[in-house]
């Protein structure tokens, strides 16, 4: 089972974010949503329409970005969009002035005859960005919409996404960034194994766990570390410390000259290699899953 | 009568749901139009895919053997009849065939494989069994078109004379009508059953085998001398095909009752309509 028991409610306007690794379900979860796949049971309502019972009436609230390219390679840049109006009812002329007012919206008038094989990987990305709202959706799906992207084309497309929560329109985005999540989301639950973990915006997520900043140790006596992580219990602003792998986890609740005492503490074990998170959407999910997302 | 209510529905972002009916229409008709454009634009390629198979067996079996004196076909038992005129239903109908193979089978391979690009379409409001039946009609569009590209081909290249006799145009219609949807219908059911790199085998194995037993080249009737094979190809949908064409264009060629083909003509739009249907569905429905 993909997905187990997922239970949002989604605002509408704000970006909302939806965090996990790889695998974790955050697909099964649109393609659900968007009527692509057919949930053995539960139910999904976009603006008031169950997406089971009506899709076709479903699908013209929704936008979605999947995460590949999948742009009409038969037709122009223009002719994607103008078609994809069409699709949606709109008139010959209707259709061709948004086609054109979103080229330019996303800064692709130059290359509106430009087959989608003679575009880059985000010049794609904004065709299909432009072409996932063309018909005015009330939820746009976007499933990893920086994935693969250079980091230039990726802050380009936070742009736009941005944009878009200005127009009104009720961005849901799956993400396995951190920084992303974070950069975009006005709230975020985050999932794993199938199963939502918790849920709220970035920054109550970050401080309601009461952490700050979380130390990765990694040491040569590893066989030693429950000693370690006893001991380092007993420093004062230390709130846990767990065993891992290769070492221990230490969550603080940040005070300066706390990292020295524990270098001091593990030095006495061989400390080899030590690594700071500062309070982030990393941290939570460390604190969460007691593994690191991209593990 | 509210006139805030119309002008609700037209505006481009309508909070009223227009009638259903009217979006499915929009849709469909949406679909069909972006067809027509990538066909229009790939009208040349097209007429040569069409043109290159019968022009080529036209030109050797009825233009160039009657000159060297192989008497092929000549002999046939057809009541005297030429080879000429055996062929031209045959070759329309294995136009007809073709283009409905290539017009679906070969682009959705690669759509619903590789590039996944019928997702934007699928994702349109319209039920995807509709997008499906968009498929089929546009590509019995396509058939008929190649089946009216064939005919004067085959009336006008062999050296001897084809005799063409047309007994009712309602008929021949509903045949051209019928063989084009079986056709569309079979490549949808193909393009939707077959991963791309088996899309060349598929060729060898269905595709060809189907044509040389589809009473193409020779009419049912003469099968009788093979009664295990006479009775063999009647599971085969392009006998139907080539045996309507006959009677409905070259009646005095020995040819099933037309009842018969129209019969089996329709049943074969329902099997492969709903093969080609369902399988659509179980790709693109997760």
């Amino acid at each position: 089972m993909a997905v187990d028991q997922i239970d949002l409610s989604v605002p509408t306007g704000g970006i909302f974010g939806l965090l996990g690794p790889n695998g974790a379900g955050k697909s099964t979860t649109i393609s659900i949503c968007t009527t692509r796949s057919l949930p053995t049971s539960g139910r999904v309502v976009i603006a008031g329409y169950d997406v089971v019972a009506k899709p076709a009436m479903a699908r013209r609230k929704i936008g979605v970005v999947p995460q590949y390219n999948t742009l009409d390679r038969s037709l122009t840049a223009f002719e994607n969009l103008f078609f994809h109006c069409r699709y949606f009812g709109m008139s010959d002329s209707t259709s061709k002035n948004r086609a054109k007012e979103l080229l330019t919206q996303f800064r692709l008038a130059d290359r509106a005859k430009a087959f989608p094989s003679e575009l880059s990987g985000g010049l794609a990305q904004r065709l299909l960005v432009a072409r996932a709202i063309a018909h005015y959706p009330a939820v746009l799906f976007l499933d990893e919409p920086s994935a693969g992207l250079d980091p230039q084309s990726r802050l380009a497309m936070w742009e736009s996404i941005r944009g878009l929560k200005d127009q009104g329109i009720t961005v849901l985005l799956t993400t396995h960034y951190m920084e992303e999540a974070e950069a975009l989301c006005d709230r975020v639950a985050i999932i794993d194994h199938g199963k939502i973990l918790i849920e709220d915006t970035p920054e109550r997520l970050k401080n309601g766990l009461g952490i700050q900043t979380v130390y990765g140790l990694d040491v040569q006596h590893v066989d030693q570390r429950e000693e370690l992580a006893t001991r380092l219990r007993a420093v004062s602003h230390v709130s846990s410390v767990e065993s891992t792998p290769t070492g221990v986890r230490v969550y603080t609740q940040g005070a300066e000259g706390l990292l020295s005492t524990i270098v001091t503490e593990a030095q006495a074990y061989g400390l080899r290699d030590i690594s700071i998170s500062e309070p982030s959407l990393e941290t939570v999910f460390i604190h969460l899953t007691g593994r690191e997302l991209r593990e | 009568m509210s006139k805030t209510g119309s002008s609700v529905i037209a505006t481009p972002n309508p909070n009223g749901s227009p009638a259903t009916a009217r979006l499915y229409v929009h849709a469909f008709w949406g679909l069909l139009l972006r067809d027509f454009r990538v066909l229009r634009r790939e009208l040349g390629p097209f007429a040569v895919r069409v043109v290159m198979n019968p022009l080529l067996f036209l030109f050797v079996f009825t233009y160039i053997f009657p000159r060297i004196g192989q008497s092929f076909g000549s002999s046939s038992g057809a009541g005297g009849i030429n080879f000429g005129t055996v062929l031209l239903p045959g070759l329309m109908a294995v136009a007809i065939m073709f283009t409905g193979i290539a017009a679906v089978a070969l682009p959705l391979s690669t759509e619903f494989g590789i590039t996944r690009e019928i997702d934007d379409r699928v994702m349109c409001p319209l039920p995807v069994s509709g997008v499906a039946i968009e498929k089929i009609r546009f590509s019995a569009l396509q058939c008929i078109l190649s089946a009216l590209i064939v005919f004067p081909l085959a009336y006008f290249i062999p050296s001897e004379p084809v005799h063409v006799h047309v007994g009712s145009y309602w008929f021949l219609s509903a045949v051209v009508l019928l063989a084009s949807l079986v056709s569309g219908a079979l490549g949808l059911t193909i393009g939707t059953t077959v991963e791309p790199r088996q899309i060349g085998l598929i060729f060898s194995v269905v595709v060809v085998p189907i044509t040389f037993l589809g009473c193409v080249y020779y009419p049912w009737a003469l099968l009788r001398h093979i009664p295990w094979l006479q009775y063999a190809v009647l599971l085969n949908p392009i006998v139907y095909m080539s045996e309507g064409l006959r009677a409905a264009l070259t009646p005095a060629l020995p040819h099933m009752p037309a009842r018969l083909i129209l019969s089996a003509l329709v049943l074969s739009v329902l099997i492969l309509g709903w093969a080609g249907i369902r399988g659509f569905l179980r790709r693109v429905i997760g």
